[in-house]
């Protein structure tokens, strides 16, 4: 058990001008799940192959527990990992593959085997300990890989996108699992995905990484609620929040028309701050349909069952701008239905530039 | 190709189907026929193998015996065959001993210039043999190996070892690397990644280029002409020794011919699926 | 730094290896070829410069200029022969009929045999005047019988090279047609295109790569053909190619050690100047391998 720590951690790839990770600083507690999320190209896998070992650093240095691993070979940083495909040597049983390490160890038989058992009845591998992986479901491919990693008891479990290459009601229940198994582990674990529902529901706290560069790292909740910048603002939530250039009228935000007027002890001093360009945004759950100062037309409806997402269009300085509201079943309009809405929720507004300069509980008005 | 069912599409016709397969089968008879003569031609005697072509004649195999035995002071085959296979196995062996940590040093791990040196071992195939033989003989004779087997297994590594390298990297190029990164992470190092990784995974391709290098180095006659006709002489060699002067030797020569080319034949035949993955498939992906 | 060198490391015995064996002889060849070494007359060895390289261009060598030509003719037409039969034997193979593992069998089984064999047969079994299976064709059609590998040297020779090299073109050509990913062929036809339309419009685009490497490798080794020549004429006129030129004046009974090393640095030359030609072909295959 360890903690972990990138400072200032930066992988340039030759040929490229960009580094992948641009001077990443993230401290990992121990027992944590921590996720890097963002979307391809982020830099989060490399991140955490450089944690691996698998990518050398060209700036920083990443220590696991009190220890500077930068320079450390992988299989000295007593470390598994997970990877997307699985990673599973074919022509070894699964038995065999989730005492690999163990056996490059020169970890003696009987323990091995035992280790190896120990795992297999954590993961219901027991029946299909003798197959070869190519005899197994994905699931259970899924659940070896998983294995391996939990055999050899390392400091830090990293994990690529582990659950990527199932299918989706698979990954729900996995993702479930997975998460019980870590609290129970109690192991540091560091966990890359793409998928922001996945980064939500599992992770301690969420690393949020764009072109290489951390925008925030946090609880899923406080990414939810108060995201600092634009990016995490549409990268978090789904459906995603709305976000729209607002007008400037009277040292006041205009929103189609009507004004964002923010309550609760937010002042006119920040709202003086209001500048052309400004983004406004507000999540779909904000959104009230059938009463207020706005006139929009359904564009679509996404029932879930459970609740429905109306897909909005309103009318901004001549074009028109799409909005999603969240509603409760049953609901009644129907594509092309002009319908009134209105505001009744956190609000944020962002600077031209994408930084978040405050938030607040808002309405519109006429 | 292990499909079942009908085996064309919708709206192909199935004459056309027919006749292409027909048309294989022609082509391949035809092609082939030289070699069923010859096979024909070492079970006649001397004297109906240079008569008119006829399929009607008393087939005996008196010319293997003929040829497979021995006469004093003659190179026989089975000397002729020691010293092939011998020259054969140890070349073959001693390349991929080579080339194995050569390749993984160019597709797994690969060193800066991967493709420079890839150019170099290749380059160095478009280097006529007949250039060098002089010098190789001269060199040879120098060190005391002219006419020996290492002579040959030296030579036969080196005209081999280039192309090896060339398709060894491409089947190394294919493991996944994922897996030598997770062997990496669970404490491989180079020798466990190779046997317990890349090598299992590998093996069709390392047999198929083994084949290749078996069948280069059995079928090769230049070299083992001029560097070796004393006594280390190979089965090339030893065919054309039953070319004779005064007599009829066409159904001897036809027996040698099919004794000479058997062993790397039915190899290959077996091995023939490898071979297309080997020879193409890997050098291009 | 020790980590390059540990990267490196398990590529020196091959590398070491060859350059040893490839690069040694070609010194020694330069320096012989700097001199007048012959044997026959025995006579001293001695420097003369580039004499051998200038007398290349006199009349006196019009054999080393004949013999250029006739490698070029017999590797062009050899390749470029073997490669459209390898093709059409492929594409042949490459649909489901009856047999179709047997007739590729019977179709790569030239390519197995020693080239000595295969000139063997030919020249005695096939070309033959008197008992050749190929005038005893032409007789039963009422033409007159030909003796092929004197009246027809360069095209006898091609006609084995192209008989053992055409399986191994059609190997190549056959794996590069069971590449083509299938939902390409079948996005094709559902979008109405015709089974020759996707021949010429897809699968010979395809497949272009798969020429290129026929080519390259069919050339390295037919450009080199001697045992087929050794056996089937000997090297008489129209058949004597720059490798068995060399070698009839060298250690082949001429024993001109010295003007016979030029040729070599020549044709080494020559080589090298194809080779890099080829080669840029080639790294344009090696291309898209992005490794880091």
């Amino acid at each position: 058990m360890a903690a972990v720590r990138f400072g200032e951690a930066t992988r340039l790839y030759p040929g490229s001008t960009q580094p992948a990770v641009d001077q990443l600083t993230l401290d990992i507690a121990d027992g944590e799940l921590l996720v890097l999320v963002g979307p391809s190209g982020s830099g989060k896998s490399t991140a955490l192959r450089m944690l691996a070992g698998l990518e050398p650093l060209d700036g920083g240095q990443i220590s696991i527990g009190d220890r500077d691993v930068s320079q450390v070979r992988p299989r000295d940083r007593d470390i598994a990992m997970v990877f997307q495909n699985y990673a599973l040597y074919p022509q070894l049983s699964v038995a065999e593959n989730m005492g690999f390490a163990l056996k490059q160890a020169k970890v003696p038989k009987a323990e091995r085997l035992e280790r190896v058992r120990e795992a297999a009845r954590i993961l219901d591998l027991e029946p299909y300990l003798d197959r070869k992986p190519k005899n197994l479901s994905g699931g259970q491919r899924q659940r070896v890989a998983m294995g391996r990693a939990i055999v050899r008891r390392p400091q830090v479990y990293l994990m690529d996108e582990p659950l990527s290459n199932l299918d989706a009601k698979l990954r729900v229940q996995t993702r479930t699992e997975l998460a019980e198994l870590q609290a129970r582990l109690a192991v540091t674990t560091v966990y890359v995905t793409h998928d922001q529902v996945e980064a939500m529901t599992m992770g301690h706290r969420v690393a949020v990484l764009k072109e290489g560069v951390l925008q925030q790292c946090d609880t899923p909740s406080a990414l939810y609620h108060s995201p600092t910048n634009l990016f995490v603002a549409g990268f978090i939530g789904s459906p995603a929040m709305n976000l729209v250039p607002c007008g400037v009228r009277d040292g006041r935000f205009m929103l189609a028309g009507a004004a964002v007027s923010f309550t609760g002890g937010l002042g006119a001093a920040e709202e003086a701050g209001a500048t052309p360009g400004s983004v406004v945004g507000f999540r779909p759950e904000a959104v009230i349909v059938g009463t207020g100062p706005v006139a929009a037309r359904i564009r679509t409806i996404e029932d879930l069952g459970s609740e429905a997402f109306v897909h909005l269009l309103v009318e901004q300085d001549g074009s028109s701008v799409g909005i999603v509201a969240k509603v409760a079943v049953p609901f009644h309009g129907r594509i092309g239905d002009r319908v009134d809405i209105g505001l009744a929720g956190t609000c944020h507004v962002f600077e031209p530039g994408g930084a978040r300069l405050f938030s607040g509980g808002a309405t519109l008005e006429p | 190709m292990d499909r079942t069912g009908s085996t064309h599409g919708i709206g192909e016709r199935r004459w056309i189907n027919t006749l292409l397969g027909a048309l294989a089968w022609l082509l391949g008879l035809v092609f082939f026929f030289p070699i069923i003569w010859v096979v024909l031609s070492s079970f006649k005697d001397e004297l109906d193998a240079v008569g008119d072509p006829t399929l009607v004649f008393d087939a005996s195999t008196n010319r293997y015996s003929e040829v497979t035995s021995s006469t004093p002071g003659i190179l026989s085959f089975g000397t002729a065959f020691a010293n092939s296979a011998f020259v054969v196995l140890a070349s073959t062996a001693i390349v991929l001993v080579m080339a194995v940590p050569a390749a993984y040093a160019l597709a797994i791990r690969p060193v800066r210039k991967w493709r420079d040196v890839l150019m170099f071992f290749i380059s160095t195939k478009f280097l006529p043999m007949v250039a060098a033989i002089l010098p190789l003989f001269i060199l040879a004779k120098e060190f005391g190996l002219l006419g020996t087997r290492t002579v040959l297994v030296i030579l036969y590594t080196a005209m081999n070892l280039p192309l090896a390298v060339w398709m060894l990297r491409s089947f190394f190029h294919e493991v996944p690397r994922e897996l030598i990164e997770a062997a990496e992470i669970d404490g491989a190092g180079l020798r466990g990644q190779l046997t317990s990784v890349i090598l299992p995974i590998a093996v069709p391709g390392i047999a198929a280029t083994a084949l290749l290098c078996m069948i280069f180095a059995w079928n090769e006659y230049f070299f083992a002409l001029q560097l070796n006709s004393a006594n280390a002489q190979t089965i090339p060699i030893w065919v054309t020794t039953n070319i004779s002067e005064k007599d009829n030797f066409l159904a001897k020569l036809s027996a040698a011919s099919v004794l000479a080319s058997l062993p790397v034949v039915v190899a290959g035949w077996l091995a023939q699926k490898r071979m297309i993955r080997g020879l193409a498939m890997g050098a291009i992906k | 730094m020790d980590s390059a060198w540990r990267r490196r490391l398990p590529l020196l015995p091959a590398l070491i290896f060859t350059v040893l064996i490839t690069q040694i002889p070609f010194v020694m060849s330069i320096w012989y070829s700097l001199t007048n070494w012959k044997i026959v007359p025995p006579s001293p060895r001695e420097f003369i410069g580039l004499e051998n390289y200038t007398r290349l261009f006199s009349s006196s060598e019009r054999f080393f200029r004949e013999a250029a030509v006739i490698t070029v003719i017999m590797t062009v037409s050899a390749v470029l022969i073997s490669l459209l039969l390898g093709t059409i034997f492929a594409v042949l193979l490459d649909r489901k009929f009856f047999g179709q593992g047997f007739i590729r069998t019977l179709l790569i089984t030239p390519f197995l045999l020693m080239p000595v064999v295969a000139g063997l047969i030919w020249k005695l079994q096939m070309f033959n005047k008197s008992y050749g299976v190929l005038n005893w064709l032409l007789e039963a059609v009422g033409l007159d019988s030909v003796e092929f590998v004197s009246q027809h040297p360069t095209a006898s020779i091609v006609t084995v090279l192209v008989w053992q090299w055409t399986p191994f073109m059609m190997l190549i050509m056959l794996a590069g047609l069971q590449s083509q990913p299938t939902d390409v062929l079948e996005a094709a036809k559902v979008d109405g295109a015709s089974s020759l339309g996707v021949f010429r419009q897809l699968t010979l685009r395809h497949l272009r790569p798969y020429f290129e490497l026929g080519t390259l490798l069919g050339s390295i080794y037919i450009v080199q053909a001697f045992d087929h020549i050794a056996v089937m004429t000997g090297g008489g006129p129209g058949s004597t190619n720059i490798p068995y030129f060399v070698y009839k004046r060298s250690i082949g009974g001429g024993w001109l050690f010295g003007r016979s090393s030029a040729y070599s640095i020549v044709v080494v030359l020559a080589a090298l100047l194809i080779a890099n030609l080829s080669l840029r072909l080639l790294s344009g295959l090696l291309k898209g391998e992005e490794i880091v």
